[in-house]
């Protein structure tokens, strides 16, 4: 007896699928293959999820990853130009070849393999998660934008918070404590939600930051390691737009200060090093034992006539979490008259110091010439992070958990969508080719319109979600504690 | 007789509707489509289906871009339209009308109509149609297995369309009664309205929904009536008057009560003409937004349409008898005369409002200003400010951008030589069935070879000021007469920039803006229209000049008529007046009677002012 058709034609189809993967390589070419996003050469965690590409000039055919370890390989079919790994083979070829290197080899639906290339597989893992804002690129205005949890380790993408639950506010400025999500801030801008919302011991706090001392509510934070205290600066900011230059827009401080709030008491706190007006300080960032405060710096010149000579030092000063004692003296980290520098974070190791320098100004995100740098706190040597940066923006920037792994954004793919990458430094200090954020769809980043912002490592899944945001009747309003002498600061209080 | 009926009544609706939507709103839906993006894209697919209610945003995208040709799209709504009465009105036979049921399911589609007219977006209108076809579907089946259907299919309707989808689980209950089911039914039917509540709380909660308060200003009337933008509510007051309906149908228990019960159908007839006829009369005054009457902004986008679709003529002609009443007008009539090759020399004609006429002030209005003022830097040479207002533009329209600030943001890209990011507009343009072709022919320019062979990119190009230049230390006019240093060729600035100073009535400025124009090429440029009406103001102390600068002799000789004319006004009040009118639409005529308007417009400091004492004036 014959079996029914059906069973005849799923055997053959079993068949043919079988037929499918069995893979060969006839052929070894040396031509080089074109793959979006470009993953040649790079530094990968073992625990990133696959890195699915686009072949330009292969429709059809494989892709092998070798294990130069165990010399065990996973294959993948290339279909439509696209590979879509399996993610159980890719973490298990990874695990084997953790510290080594995996090669890759593209071959065409003849058996034709171009030229290899490889992935370096690092032994550190990288945080599970990256904390980003979306929005599309404009300069005034906004549309929808929201903040968002990526799992390296997966696709996915949890939302934390839109500006749709927030009558379209602008939701921005995400800050973790030690990568934690347990503690966490976000400012919401614009509409009955103003405030700064701060996430801790389970409950939302909605915070009335201006105060009559302060130029403006708070604006770039820092958190304490110890989760007590978060560092802001407060900014009186101008924009302007560039006549006709691809940096499009200026956005430059005509006033700013540093100050530290007590996330407990509800009070700021800062010292006449942090609040006078012969300076701009901006940028604040605590050290990962929470005894000094690093911060940017530059002479008080007029704005916006001199925006483009305004050159921001690195510096840091001591502050004794106990007491909420700030020293008496700053000590300059960086500065060079070539170059300002912005956005110090240090790893949390301690031994380097990340930042981001351009020509003038502060805001880099909008500035072509800018580019990560690296300080060693061991040595006291600076150097341009060259392998890290590319001809477009090089920007803002976040350490992971163990110190070796960087996530910044970077103009580099398209010149305005600002995209996420993730790069590499060894215990030596040596760096890894960076490598875009990966996509299950690998033209994702070709099609999405809108750009990642301000990337952070966090450690685990952030538990707020955004449906709670609340328009409580009454926002808690910070006390400005200290006292300035009036001759000094350049706080609201200071007619200038 | 009744079949014949039968066939004529949908199409005599489906004519109906069109023919509103065609004549009163045609204009308003075609800006709707310049300020979406509907995408012909899987992912585009996905991203919106993630959200409730996204479906609906969907498929209103998709409609809404047949409005790129007013008439097919306005006939695709009417036509869903109709669908969706025939199905209200089987839902309403099922809640108990038999009889006279087809007004009543006109009811609630007006305020749609309402709301398109008025240029409400066309997502609650989806939402609607979505609810009722689907309602319709559920009602139809069979009696024992509708609550299951019921419950089954409004967690996916509240998915597809949004809170809409309320009408179906309340539509259940009342046919449950209406059927006279069991108290033990009616109970069982009650079922799926607790589901559908339950889902929405279920979905604040896992973030499917946005919020509490997005779910329940969906299905709560916000009143008093603010601006049209409020207008939501009036769908919102369909939606209910539709389960009213339903409800009066079951509690009367008079089936046919239309055709009975004559004060009720008389009055139910009157309130129809009234909703109707308030639509027509309040629709003018209504406030679109805060600032901007409903009648300005269809004027507006009337204008747009012309403009956009290359009927200068028609646009210019709405202004032979009228004047432009605020600059948004004069800025498109400018833009319409500069497309027909008569902007410098019938500039004066069209009572512009100062030489804002020329460049709008951008603010945070996204259309038209942000268009407008895209549309005119980019004639001026002002590439980046171009762009940079597209971009603002193109975040204002909708989440996923406009396909009018795309095509904007495709050119300043190109010529600002950011070819990856132009290749990501014109791949977002390829996905759409209206702008694919315009767009496919932009990659030929991906490069800068092809641009400088390209006549058009390679003229804007040249206008490119080097350097770091920021608006907040610099002006437009400044930055005019660099650009006509830089690129002595792109006539388009030397005529703006010389219009903007004349209207401005910033005569020395506009010297030097002349004085540039000619030292920066090697020949001397052929001088038309107002700038040989300004050339004479400008030098009438020195009329060397302007045999210099060939002003023709009918032009100064109109001139010293013109002036004799003002030395005799008070002897000769009656040949003044004629000599003036014989003037109209001349420099010399708009500088000595220009209006308040433009006085307050000539007063921004940005341009340097001078007086108009140079006309001999007693």
């Amino acid at each position: 007896m014959k079996p029914p058709i059906l069973f005849r034609l799923l055997f053959i189809g079993i068949i043919c699928l079988a037929c499918n993967n069995n893979f060969t390589i006839t052929e070894q070419s040396t031509k080089r293959c074109s793959i979006y996003p470009n993953y040649k050469g790079i530094t990968i965690p073992y625990n990133i999820c696959p890195l699915n590409f686009y072949v330009d000039s292969v429709e059809t055919g494989f892709v092998r990853f070798e294990s130069n370890v165990t010399k065990n390989y996973i294959e993948t079919k290339i279909s439509n130009h696209k590979i879509d790994i399996n993610p159980k083979d890719w973490s298990r070829i990874l695990q084997e070849t953790k510290g080594n290197r995996l090669y890759v080899s593209v071959v065409d639906e003849n058996g034709v393999s171009y030229q290899q290339f490889v992935m370096i597989v690092a032994n550190e893992p990288i945080d599970k998660y990256v904390a980003y804002r979306l929005l599309a690129p404009a300069f005034k205005h906004w549309g929808e934008m929201g903040i968002y949890q990526r799992d390296l380790e997966t696709f996915k993408e949890h939302t934390v918070v839109e500006s749709k639950n927030s009558e379209f506010a602008c939701v921005n400025c995400h800050s973790f404590a030690n990568r934690k999500t347990d503690q966490m801030m976000f400012h919401v801008r614009m509409t009955d939600y103003a405030g700064t919302y701060v996430w801790h011991e389970g409950e939302m706090d909605k915070l009335n930051t201006k105060t009559p001392q302060t130029i403006s509510p708070l604006v770039y934070p820092s958190w304490h390691p110890s989760g007590k205290y978060i560092a802001f600066s407060v900014n009186k900011t101008g924009l302007t737009f560039y006549v006709n230059s691809n940096n499009k827009m200026e956005v430059y401080d005509s006033r700013s200060d540093v100050v530290i709030y007590d996330v407990e008491k509800h009070e700021l706190i800062t010292s006449e090093q942090l609040f006078n007006k012969a300076q701009f300080e901006t940028f604040p960032s605590f050290s990962p034992n929470g005894k000094q405060l690093y911060f940017c710096s530059a002479d008080t010149v007029p704005m916006p006539a001199k925006y483009d000579d305004v050159k921001y030092a690195l510096c840091a000063i001591d502050f004794n979490p106990e007491t909420r004692e700030l020293g008496t003296t700053v000590d300059t980290i960086f500065k060079d008259q070539r170059l300002s520098a912005t956005l110090p974070r240090i790893s949390p190791n301690g031994e380097y110091l990340l930042f981001t320098a351009a020509k003038f100004g502060n805001f880099h995100i909008s500035h072509k010439s800018a580019d990560l740098w690296i300080y060693n706190m061991k040595n006291g040597k600076t150097y341009n992070a060259s392998r890290w940066n590319s001809n477009d923006v090089d920007s803002y920037h976040s350490w992971s958990d163990n110190s070796r792994w960087v996530v910044f954004s970077s103009k580099r793919d398209d010149g305005v969508h600002t995209r996420l990458y993730i790069a590499y430094i060894g215990e030596d200090g040596k760096l890894g080719v960076p490598f875009m954020l990966p996509q299950k769809d690998p033209l994702f980043n070709k099609k999405f319109r809108k750009a990642y912002n301000i990337p952070e490592f966090v450690i685990d899944k952030i538990e707020y979600k955004g449906y709670e945001i609340r328009n409580p009747d009454s926002a808690i309003q910070i006390q400005f504690v200290t006292d300035i002498p009036t001759d000094v600061t350049s706080g609201a209080s200071q007619k200038l | 007789m009744k079949k014949a009926f039968k066939i004529i009544t949908p199409i005599l609706l489906f004519g109906a509707i069109w023919t509103i939507l065609f004549f009163g709103g045609r204009y308003m839906l075609y800006l709707q489509e310049q300020l979406q993006l509907f995408q012909n894209d899987w992912n585009y697919f996905i991203d919106n289906c993630q959200y409730n209610a996204g479906f609906a945003q969907m498929v209103s995208e998709f409609i809404i871009q047949f409005c790129h040709k007013p008439w097919l799209g306005t006939m695709i709504i009417a036509l869903l339209l109709t669908i969706t009465i025939y199905a209200f009105k089987s839902i309403l036979q099922k809640c108990g009308c038999t009889k006279g049921v087809t007004p009543l399911a006109i009811v609630p589609i007006i305020p749609l109509i309402y709301s398109l007219i008025i240029g409400e977006f066309a997502f609650p209108i989806t939402q609607f149609i979505i609810a009722t076809i689907g309602s319709w579907a559920v009602v139809n089946i069979p009696t024992r297995y509708r609550y299951i259907g019921t419950m089954l299919i409004s967690p996916l309707l509240f998915w597809l369309c949004g809170a809409p989808a309320i009408l179906l689980p309340i539509f259940t209950i009342i046919i449950a009664v209406n059927e006279k089911c069991s108290a033990k039914n009616i109970v069982l039917n009650t079922t799926p309205l607790l589901v559908y509540l339950l889902f929405g709380v279920i979905g604040v909660r896992i973030g499917f929904i946005g919020s509490m308060d997005h779910f329940i200003n969906h299905t709560m009337i916000k009143l008093p009536l603010k601006t049209l933008r409020d207008a939501q509510p009036l769908i919102v007051v369909g939606w209910y008057s539709s389960i009213v309906v339903a409800l009066y149908g079951l509690i009367t228990k008079n089936r046919e009560f239309i055709t009975e019960n004559r004060w009720l159908n008389i009055s139910l007839q009157t309130l129809l003409v009234v909703i109707m006829g308030a639509v027509v009369w309040f629709k003018p005054d209504i406030q679109y937004t805060q600032n901007v009457t409903f009648k300005e902004y269809n004027l507006w986008a009337k204008l747009h349409y012309l403009y956009t679709q290359s009927k200068h003529q028609e646009l210019l002609d709405l202004y032979n008898n009228a004047d432009s009443q605020s600059i948004i007008e004069s800025n498109y009539i400018n833009l319409s005369l500069y497309r027909e090759g008569r902007l410098v020399k019938d500039f004066f004609k069209y009572s512009p409002n100062g030489h804002t006429s020329l460049l709008t002030n951008w603010a945070d209005a996204p259309f038209p200003i942000a268009f407008l003022w895209g549309e005119v830097s980019s004639e001026m040479g002002f590439i980046a400010k171009s762009g940079q207002t597209a971009y603002e533009g193109n975040v204002l329209s909708g989440p996923r951008g406009s396909s009018m600030f795309m095509k904007l943001l495709v050119e300043s890209e190109i010529i600002m030589g950011n070819y990856k990011t132009a290749k990501k507009y014109i791949e977002a343009l390829e996905n759409t069935i209206y702008y694919k072709e315009w767009a496919t022919q932009q990659r030929q320019f991906l490069s800068d070879k092809a641009v400088a062979q390209s006549k058009y990119y390679n003229a804007k190009r040249k206008c490119i000021i080097k350097g770091n230049a920021v608006m907040a230390l610099t002006n437009e006019l400044i930055l005019l007469k660099e650009i006509i240093k830089i690129n002595p060729l792109h006539k388009s600035t030397f005529d703006f920039a010389s219009l903007m100073t004349l209207s401005a009535g910033a005569i020395p400025a506009f010297r030097e803006i002349i004085t540039e124009g000619v030292q920066s090429r090697n020949f001397m440029p052929p001088f038309d229209g107002a700038i040989q009406e300004g050339l004479i103001i400008a030098y009438n102390q020195y009329p060397v000049f302007w045999n210099f600068y060939k002003v023709s002799t009918d032009l100064q000789n109109a001139y010293q008529n013109f002036a004799q004319a003002i030395k005799e006004r008070n002897s000769n009040p009656m040949g003044a007046k004629a000599v003036f009118s014989q003037n109209e639409g001349r420099y010399w005529h708009y500088i000595e009677t220009m209006t308040q308007r433009a006085k307050a417009q000539q007063n921004q400091p940005k341009i340097e002012q001078t007086t108009t004492t140079e006309i001999p004036n007693n």
